[in-house]
């Protein structure tokens, strides 16, 4: 599903936390958001899920304009995006495996394929032996992972990682990107992840979309 | 996850919330059943008096044959009299053994000699009543007594209707207070579920499907609430009916029909549904805003 941006503009009040931004991402590609704290990386994440309006320009995602969306649309389009926040916004008082339920209901999966979808999700985080437990009864890695299974259950077209490698360390963090890396290559869905880590965006080679103070400085590959 | 599970799920998670939202529910319609029952036990004991004669002339004893038909003649001359029967000494004693049948004793003891002939008079027109009533005690000589209904009708009306009145300000209250109740328990149970509505928004719920689990959560309420409360009145009274059956007698005040209890079991317990759904439905428009 491919991401497009133009002359996109966000404004609140007075302070413009967007600026004239215009990218495209093509369908099953990998790139990451960079920029230091502050320079809109979420807000773009948040524009794409809709949390958000731009103040001016249009967002296209797939076939859905986001600029004359409805209501309706704007479900379906969540619907087909995998997201994971820092913060993995799992639900506290549910199991590991309620959480994936949860997702693959509001998707509309048959209640009868759940369970199965659930095991193939749990056993690519590696997190088979956890799926009963609840979020705080999980690592930050385990937690960031579970999110990872619960952005999987639903085989999105888009996943898009809202600094996930935030509250990890660096082992957990690598496990991350790799696993990202992995299904985007295996499922050929596009990854959009948000990050301040230039380490990592270095090392994996995919294209960049540098951002500072809301406006694109660079739009690269690094290596 | 169906909507059932999800709502047990919240229903689960504040067990005493729930618990109170029932309670309430429970206490309210048990008082809206109660009331149902009183009210169908005055609208009886009402009709038992209005389809009685609504003026009772006591005879004296020994009076003759035509001394008794000209008093009869008398009563016909009223206009709008409707009916006046005759009870003669030996049709008030089958009266009373009939009244009495079920205690062997009271029956021995009477005989037709003891017991007043008299006259049953009914009138389509209440303020003849007092005319005949008030002629008529004057004739010391051949009356005994008077029994003037319409006094006892129109004081059980004034009861009935007070209690009546009672009983549907104490059913709206009730009705407002299970409503408050639910809207705000329904409005905390959101309030702690903020989360879980704001991520299953992002995900992609819609708006119906984040609130149907509550909407549920609110009908389960009322329907719970309106059926144990019901049935607890409805047990009671029949455990207890022929206490106050006897009590009344001959009146019927508390329905031995089956047919009765479910209508209106059925009936309260749709309010219920609606007094629960509507409040849930405002609980989620006031407070899910996402």
């Amino acid at each position: 599903m491919r991401i497009n941006f133009k002359n996109v503009d966000k404004n609140f009040g007075l302070i413009d936390a967007l600026k004239n931004i215009s990218f495209d991402i093509g369908s099953g590609d990998f790139v990451f958001l960079f920029g230091p704290s502050g320079s809109g990386k979420s807000t773009i994440i948040k524009l794409i899920l809709s949390q958000l309006q731009p103040s001016a320009g249009q967002i296209k995602i797939g076939s859905y304009d986001l600029t004359t969306a409805s209501k309706k649309d704007i479900d379906a389009l969540r619907k087909k995006i995998g997201i994971i926040f820092q913060d993995y916004q799992l639900i506290n008082d549910k199991s590991l495996e309620e959480n994936i339920a949860l997702n693959m209901d509001i998707a509309g999966f048959p209640s009868q394929e759940i369970p199965s979808k659930i095991d193939e999700v749990i056993k690519k985080v590696n997190l088979s032996s956890r799926r009963l437990l609840y979020p705080s009864q999980l690592s930050g890695g385990e937690l960031q992972r579970a999110a990872l299974a619960r952005a999987l259950s639903t085989d999105p077209k888009i996943i898009l990682a809202d600094e996930p490698t935030g509250n990890l360390d660096q082992k957990n963090s690598w496990n991350l990107v790799n696993l990202l890396k992995d299904i985007n290559q295996k499922q050929h869905c596009t990854v959009l992840m948000a990050t301040h880590d230039v380490e990592i965006v270095k090392s994996m080679g995919k294209k960049v979309i540098y951002l500072q103070e809301g406006r694109i400085v660079k739009n690269l590959k690094l290596n | 996850m169906s909507t059932l599970k999800a709502t047990w799920h919240h229903i689960r998670r504040s067990p005493f919330q729930s618990l109170t939202a029932i309670f309430v529910m429970v206490s309210s319609f048990f008082i809206l059943s109660t009331f149902a029952v009183l009210s169908r036990g005055l609208s009886s004991v009402l009709a038992y008096f209005e389809t009685k004669p609504e003026v009772t002339i006591f005879l004296k004893d020994g009076l003759d044959k035509n001394t008794v038909e000209s008093l009869q003649k008398e009563l016909a001359n009223y206009s709008s009299v409707r009916e006046i029967k005759f009870i003669s000494k030996q049709k008030a004693l089958e009266i009373y053994q009939e009244q009495n049948k079920d205690n062997p004793l009271l029956t021995e003891m009477v005989t037709a000699s003891i017991l007043p002939a008299s006259f049953e008079v009914s009138v389509s027109d209440p303020t003849v009543l007092s005319q005949i009533a008030q002629n008529f005690s004057a004739k010391t000589d051949s009356i005994d007594e008077i029994i003037y209904q319409q006094d006892i009708v129109q004081n059980m009306l004034n009861w009935t209707n007070i209690i009546r009145k009672t009983g549907l300000a104490i059913a709206v209250v009730s009705a407002l207070v299970s409503f408050f109740v639910i809207f705000i328990i329904i409005g905390m149970k959101i309030t702690n579920r903020q989360q879980e509505i704001q991520v299953s928004r992002l995900l992609g719920a819609s708006k119906y499907y984040v609130k149907k689990s509550f909407l549920l959560e609110g009908l389960i309420y009322g329907a719970l609430g309106s059926f144990l409360g019901s049935s607890f009145s409805f047990s009671l009274t029949f455990y207890f009916r022929n206490q106050i059956n006897t009590f009344f007698q001959p009146i019927e005040f508390v329905s031995t029909q089956i047919n009765f209890y479910l209508l209106i079991l059925l009936s309260l317990s749709i309010f219920g549904l609606m007094v629960g759904y509507l409040a849930s439905w405002f609980g989620v428009k006031r407070y899910i805003k996402y």
